[in-house]
């Protein structure tokens, strides 16, 4: 009697022991999965965020290669057309390449070095001078390139695909060719959009006038970009590709 | 005799206890994660649907732009004029970096280090150390660095948005480029030296820019020459 009793005592106290420790662990448990949900949920959101915008530019990329194949069946048998076509795609190239004198509404944007001077007592006035840099020019055109600016140039030298900014002494090496302050950025775009991304609270301007650089931002309708001169372009280590 | 029984009825009281509040908490936990699962199973099958959406797409582009270039082979041939032309039309379209081109250059690994975290400046910088050394193709990503393209940080640092797609680490960089004349520049750029890796390969294969075209050219008006 008195043992089976203790079986039941100690069975029990056992029984009791693995319910605290299952208890204790469910409540950790809980709290890990509840999380861990969270944070799919999250990248899921992303995830699906990046499709959806792929999709956009799919659907408009598809409807471009439509209607780029309703051309071809339109102008079958015409040959003027075909010829018509031919130049059509030809100018378009040569826009998004650079190599084609274009004009159109858009800003300018004047960056200039500022030398201050500062009287000092019974000496010779301290002058130094604070300089654009080639961060700086980068950032410039990084930012009206997200703000749609379908060409831009500095000191009329077109800024394309290959264009390199590399500082020097007194200036920058553009296109090979060495360009000084003060800077004169076009770019052709939608005027007002491309003012109001530059101009935006830490944006771009703001930027550069932090650095006490002199800067001006003008609106336009009519600015003309020469296009990049023969020798900018590069293309002799380029093979075309076979899928 | 009766303490030891009250012991015993304590214990079986709390283990009572302990067993419904354990039913409790397993019900309590479901009801919590029902309506999450619920969402992120919605969620996932949105994405499944939304990706076999654009792989379609993408298929459908490719079958057209195939059309389009058996299209134009055609139209070359129809005469001396439009043979000149579309060759010249194919020059423009490599410049502007509208196909694929293979050659010799480099593959450049880029990735946060030593907890310094890559950013849209030194992708800007890179591109830009690439030109100098007279780089003819870039691809980030496989995404064509064309006139155009813009690479932005976006919800603070955490993506790089390039030709309007979003990336993040680690980035592969494609060039072709000079690999000599980039080894001489990159030395330079300490700063951006500390992400990098650098590989130079003889069969780089940098694809064409792959967004729409006719949103490059608005607001933009070409000035004919006088003599044609």
């Amino acid at each position: 009697m008195k043992l089976n009793k203790n079986i039941a005592i100690a069975v029990v106290c056992v029984l009791l022991g693995i319910m605290l420790a299952l208890q204790y662990k469910s409540i950790n448990y809980k709290e890990e999965v509840s999380s861990y949900e969270h944070k799919t949920l999250e990248e899921l959101k992303d995830n699906l965020l990046i499709e959806k915008r792929k999709n956009e530019e799919l659907m408009v990329r598809y409807d471009e290669l439509q209607n780029e194949n309703r051309q071809y069946e339109l102008a079958q048998g015409d040959i003027d057309k075909n010829i018509e076509n031919i130049k059509k795609d030809i100018t378009k190239y040569e826009i998004i390449s650079g190599l084609a004198d274009v004009k159109g509404k858009g800003i300018i944007l004047t960056i200039d070095n500022v030398e201050i001077r500062m009287p000092l007592e019974g000496e010779e006035d301290y002058n130094f001078k604070i300089e654009v840099q080639e961060r700086e020019l980068l950032e410039v055109i990084n930012e009206l390139r997200a703000s749609d600016a379908n060409a831009i140039s500095i000191n009329d030298e077109r800024i394309v695909a290959t264009t390199e900014i590399a500082e020097v002494d007194d200036g920058m090496i553009i296109n090979g060719v060495k360009v000084s302050a003060p800077y004169e950025i076009k770019a052709l775009g939608d005027p007002e959009k491309l003012e109001n991304s530059l101009t935006m609270l830490n944006g771009v301007v703001e930027g550069l006038q932090s650095y006490q650089l002199e800067v001006s931002l003008e609106k336009s309708d009519e600015i003309i970009i020469p296009k990049a001169r023969g020798s900018v372009i590069r293309t002799n280590l380029l093979k075309p590709a076979n899928k | 005799m009766v303490s030891r029984n009250i012991a015993i009825t304590m214990i079986f009281i709390l283990l009572g206890l302990i067993v419904s509040m354990q039913f409790k908490s397993i019900n309590y936990k479901q009801k919590l994660l029902e309506p999450k699962i619920a969402q992120a199973n919605k969620l996932k099958e949105e994405l499944f649907s939304e990706k076999d959406n654009n792989k379609e797409l993408m298929q459908q582009c490719i079958k057209l732009e195939r059309e389009n270039l058996e299209n134009e082979k055609q139209r070359s041939n129809i005469n001396q004029t439009t043979k000149v032309l579309s060759e010249s039309l194919e020059t423009f379209r490599k410049v502007a970096g509208l196909t694929d081109v293979v050659g010799s250059g480099v593959i450049i690994e880029v990735d946060h280090r030593d907890g310094v975290m890559v950013k849209e400046k030194d992708l800007l910088t890179l591109v830009n150390v690439l030109n100098m050394a007279g780089a003819e193709a870039v691809a980030i990503n496989d995404e064509r660095i064309i006139s155009r393209s813009e690479i932005r940080n976006v919800a603070e640092n955490t993506f790089i948005v390039i030709n309007g797609k979003r990336m993040t680490v680690p980035f592969e960089v494609k060039a072709i480029v000079d690999a000599k004349k980039l080894e001489e520049l990159i030395g330079v750029y300490s700063e951006t030296n500390q992400l990098l890796k650098i590989k130079a390969s003889e069969d780089i294969f940098i694809p064409k820019y792959m967004n729409s075209v006719e949103k490059l050219i608005s607001n933009v008006e070409v000035i004919e020459d006088e003599v044609e």
